[in-house]
């Protein structure tokens, strides 16, 4: 307990967060996870396989000294190091001191991927669109799961992007133009409220907007920037987004719901809630290849018990990989055609 | 109305008079005149959809002001010619429109119009969004008009290269001309790697610019007054930078 407290100390946390964290999770994860968070994560990229094989990247990017290590999770998602620090220490976690950025190569330029945490790399993997698919993306921006889902789609089909933010859309549609995502719309509107013009969707994806508290190790500032009170107010909005969400897909349709937040108000909680007032919604499982890497959902918590579906939610916390992936949370939930 | 002359044709540029894009919306409940410009483009695009817009030819009556529609036959001409400069014979026009099965549309945003490609399998989904005032950007954007001038993009460019069908009007430079070109300089002969076999014929001076692997980088303008660079000084700019992907980091704010 002196260990965390002496980070929590030194690390300038709310001690909120670090309270809360011990009830969820016990003292030795949550020292684990303080730990994590000391350093930032490992940086990432997507092959964009529409735009280039993984072969032929792999090749010129080495030939730029990068070297790439999978994401196992993703089969297009690679950590990225300088070939020299990693050839000395063979490190997994280490961040490498680049001699040019990975996010200004031509061939980042060239749209052949784009620099992407890999935690944020699995709501696509788990909605699994397909080429043909009927795919919205209910907060689009800044893109980068939006152009992952164009290109498992190969760019056929259609994919709706809506942002609410204005301020947002031009590194969205810098994206999405970059990439060259033709199968693409994208909306400027608030989420919550679209319905009429849009029917329903077969696939649905919503990266809901959260307190970021699985940010962390990438901005420190999180750590004093939220409070308790943005957590409720985040809660609020997560909810009418799912309650929208749920009323756009398409009996039989799947959806992922997922956020870059640790706190269950913004995840069990929101999904919960919602489950409660739809009989026809379940939170399926996940693969097993890629549920292994990651903890269940919580299913009760904090003195609150939740649907036991939940336990089928993915809960990625940084220790899960010597990389520090970002803290995430996800769920596959499906919509069945009768009760 | 606004008439635009064109190889001696008039025809009438489907751009309302008073274009105006709305203001992004934030409610669904727009006001009323919105509701009302929103519900006639709906019925609009619905008709065209349903094949009216095969007969381009007959007078379009006067609408509110509205930012998409169709691209008329003058319009499709005047792209098609341009794409087509890039290539041999028809090539060009048939690998990006007609194989890629796209409906051809015009996007008016201030004074702007552009072209923008999407696929006709969208037509279900992309029907009832071509009114919405929030739409931002979708399908490939082809390029824009200048009064009955076509301008290629950088994206249409793209696709052009990667179709394989750019045949004529490219430069290729060498991985130094490429590095100059993506931080927005203009190419000189140090920079040339190659350029096609008749040079730039291109009636205005345009040309793709391509790196050493043939992917395109840009859009050049000829400054040579050899198009060949046969005759060139070393200190001569031979092509100026129109755009490069390098805006994609230096303008992502402004895009």
């Amino acid at each position: 307990m002196s260990q965390i407290y002496r980070i929590m100390k030194n690390e300038q946390y709310q001690p909120y967060m670090v309270e809360r964290y011990i009830l969820m999770f016990g003292e030795e994860k949550t020292l684990e996870l303080l730990r994590s968070f000391q350093k930032p994560p490992v940086p990432s990229i997507n092959v964009n396989t529409c735009n280039i094989s993984i072969k032929a990247l792999k090749e010129r990017l080495e030939a730029k000294h990068f070297h790439l290590e999978p994401v196992p999770w993703c089969s297009t998602g690679f950590w990225i190091y300088d070939a020299h620090e990693y050839e000395k220490k063979m490190n997994p976690g280490m961040v490498s001191q680049f001699q040019f950025s990975p996010g200004a190569t031509h061939e980042y330029l060239q749209g052949m991927y784009s620099m992407q945490g890999a935690s944020s790399m699995l709501p696509p993997v788990l909605l699994d669109p397909k080429p043909d698919d009927d795919v919205l993306d209910m907060a689009a921006a800044p893109g980068t799961k939006f152009v992952q889902m164009g290109q498992m789609m190969k760019n056929r089909g259609v994919l709706v992007g809506v942002e609410r933010s204005l301020d947002r859309v031009p590194a969205l549609k810098a994206n999405v133009q970059r990439c060259g995502v033709t199968n693409s719309i994208l909306i400027c509107n608030d989420s919550r409220h679209i319905g009429e013009q849009f029917n329903g969707f077969g696939k649905i994806l919503l990266d809901a907007p959260c307190t970021g508290e699985g940010l962390i190790g990438s901005d420190p500032t999180r750590k004093n920037s939220r409070s308790v009170g943005d957590i409720q107010t985040m809660r609020d909005i997560q909810v009418q987004l799912l309650e929208n969400a749920v009323a756009l897909l398409k009996p039989s349709g799947r959806m992922v719901y997922s956020t870059c937040s640790l706190a269950p108000e913004e995840n069990e909680f929101v999904i919960d809630k919602v489950i409660q007032n739809h009989k026809n919604l379940a939170v399926v499982e996940p693969p097993k290849e890629i549920a292994k890497h990651f903890d269940q959902g919580l299913v009760q918590t904090m003195g609150a018990k939740f649907d036991p579906s939940l336990k089928n939610a993915i809960r990625v916390y940084p220790y899960h990989h010597p990389t520090r992936p970002e803290g995430f949370f996800a769920a596959i939930i499906e919509k069945m055609e009768k009760i | 109305m606004n008439v635009v002359s064109h190889m001696g044709k008039k025809f009438v540029k489907r751009v309302p008079r008073a274009v105006r894009e709305p203001e992004p919306g934030f409610d669904n409940d727009p006001g009323a005149r919105k509701q009302k410009a929103y519900q006639k483009a709906s019925r609009q695009a619905e008709q065209e959809f349903d094949g009216e817009m095969d007969n381009v030819d007959q007078e379009q009556p006067e609408r509110e002001s509205h930012w998409i529609d169709f691209a008329a036959k003058e319009q499709k001409d005047i792209v098609h010619e341009e794409l087509n400069q890039f290539g041999n014979g028809d090539e060009p026009w048939q690998v990006l429109v007609v194989k890629g099965d796209n409906n051809i549309f015009l996007y008016s945003k201030g004074s702007n119009t552009s072209i923008y490609l999407m696929p006709r399998e969208a037509k279900d989904r992309f029907k009832p969004l071509m009114g919405n005032p929030g739409l931002r950007y979708f399908g490939l954007y082809l390029g824009n008009f200048k009064g009955d001038q076509f301008n290629l993009s950088l994206e249409g460019a793209t696709e052009l290269a990667k179709s394989g069908a750019a045949r004529k009007n490219w430069v290729k430079l060498n991985d130094e001309g490429e590095k100059s070109f993506l931080y927005g300089q203009d190419i000189k002969k140090a920079d040339l790697h190659s350029v096609c076999e008749r040079g730039i014929t291109h009636n205005r001076g345009i040309c793709l610019v391509l790196n050493a692997l043939g992917e395109c980088i840009g859009i050049g303008k000829l400054e040579a007054r050899d198009p060949t660079f046969k005759k060139v000084s070393d200190e001569e700019i031979l092509v100026k930078n129109v755009v490069d992907r390098g805006v994609y980091l230096r303008n992502q704010n402004r895009l």
